[in-house]
Formats: structure tokens, sequence, C-alpha cells
């Protein structure tokens, strides 16, 4: 059976794109001029705690939903939260039409309690985290978002962490 | 994505990014990274596929113990009928990006009159 690879997207390149088309605000991704800090891991993953974020704007039916104008809040997202009471709000609404079927696609609910039962996770935080991407200032990520997710793993006290983008 | 995984790697807390955006990571430059080349809204794994679900995410967390210096790594999975599902889906669409309101946004009005219940 022969099997053509789909080439990686150029997502920056076709959002600028789009942007530029619809009349839209420059959208300016992040770009490193270092690289990055380095944190081996003190423990093994199967004797570690971990904690996740994802920025798909994921909230539970009865919590508030986000806002598309730069929302730096966040939400605790309880690790036995049923999957179908999980939902989106974000702005690329038509990368999520499967995902609000079925939020397995984006926000593992299902796949990491199994990896904790299989003991290939040592532990998982109670309460998962979740933002919005898609926020246009990195100054309010800095001074607003960090801080709210650093509050929130600072009582959670994980080893690890898994960012789950949208 | 990568902002915040620098910040808290920088801070002692190992991170690692599960992403379909190659070039977005790439511009971030990570700590640690697993590109899995499915189409966005699919970073953990195939719609309704349990399996594929825990294999990507399995997968892609094995990267905690085998990344030793900052990298993205490529994930070996493919999935041609997700990205032909999503060309037959957007074709002759535009952008569907929703306007910037600053109002929460429900999936549905069941869910704000969940959440405005006093």
């Amino acid at each position: 059976m022969s099997f053509i690879s789909q080439p990686p997207t150029q997502y920056i390149a076709q959002t600028t794109d789009t942007y530029v088309k619809l009349g839209f605000k420059p959208y300016q991704w992040f770009e490193a001029v270092t690289g990055p800090a380095f944190t081996p891991l003190s423990k093994p993953l199967s004797e570690s705690k971990l904690a996740m974020i994802s920025t798909a704007g994921t909230y539970v039916q009865g919590q508030v939903a986000y806002h598309y104008k730069d929302d730096t809040s966040i939400r605790a997202i309880p690790n036995n939260t049923p999957t179908d009471k999980i939902r989106f709000s974000h702005i690329m609404g038509n990368y999520l039409i499967e995902a609000r079927q079925d939020p397995l696609t984006v926000f593992p609910l299902d796949a990491l309690r199994r990896l904790k039962n299989e003991g290939l996770v040592g532990e998982l935080s109670d309460n998962y985290l979740s933002c919005m991407g898609g926020i246009y200032s990195k100054n309010r990520v800095m001074t607003e978002l960090i801080p709210n997710i650093e509050k929130a793993l600072n009582q959670d006290q994980p080893d690890v962490l898994l960012l789950v983008p949208l | 994505m990568c902002l915040i995984a620098r910040y808290f790697e920088a801070k002692g807390l190992p991170t690692l990014i599960l992403g379909s955006a190659l070039d977005i990571l790439q511009a971030g430059r990570p700590p640690r990274a697993q590109f899995v080349n499915y189409p966005l809204g699919f970073e953990s794994g195939r719609f309704q596929d349990r399996d594929n679900q825990y294999e990507v995410v399995a997968s892609a967390l094995q990267g905690f113990d085998t990344i030793k210096t900052p990298k993205i790594d490529t994930l070996p999975f493919e999935w041609q009928a997700g990205w032909e599902m999503l060309q037959a889906r957007e074709r002759g669409k535009s952008d569907q990006r929703s306007e910037r309101h600053n109002t929460p946004q429900y999936q549905s009005e069941e869910d704000r009159r969940a959440a405005e219940k006093p």
C-alpha cells in the first residue's frame, strides 16, 4: 500500500496571509531569540506527579466560558470530570468541530487516567488547567496569564507539566 | 504555549508540549516538544479512536524520560484520512475565525444557563 506523507502545515504563513485578507490586526507568534532553560526530571515519569494545561479554551459545563478578547483567566478542570461535560470556547472554533463531539482529541483525560493506572505516570494532578490561546499581548501573557497558572500550580505541586495547545 | 513552557522550565518544572503546529513550535523553541502531524484539534489523537489517543499521549510522554537536551521530536503517527476529512469540510469556505467578543462564548445556551444559575 502506498502512503503519501502529509508535509507539516505552515500555520504562521497561512494565518498571516488570512489575516491580511480579512483586514485583521497581524498576530505575532512568540519567536524565541535564545534557547530555553532545561530542567532534568528529578525522578522518572512513573514516580512523578503530572499536571496538564490546555490552551483550547477548555471549560466544564457549569463554569463561565472564555471570551475571545485576550482572556487571561484560567479554569481548573478536575481530572475526574466526565468527558461529556468538557466544553471549548476558542476563537478557532473551526478546529474544534470534532473535539466538541469527542473532547479527548485535544484534552486527553482518558489516556492520562490509563497511563496512571498502568503505572507509566506516577500521579495525576487533582485539577488540570486550561486557558485561551491566541492572546495578542505577550505582556499580558507574562503579567496576567502566567501568574494565574503559577498560583494554581503552586497549590498543586506537580513534578512535570504537559502542555497541550490547540 | 512555548512562552509558558519556557517560563516554568526556567522555574525548575520540567515541561513537555504535545503539539501539531511544527512551525509555531520551532519559532518558540520549547524545552521539550513532541510534534504529532495531525490536523489542529487532534493533538491528543484521532477522532473517536481511544487506542490511538492512548498511543499518541503515551508516546509523547516518553519524551520526559528520553529528551535530555532541548528538542522537538516528531511522533511516528500519520493520519491521511484525517487530513482528507478536514479538506472536504473546509473546501470553499473562508476563514471561520470568530470575532473577538469580550463576553463569555458558550458552546451552547444550555452551558450559559448552567453557568449563570444562581
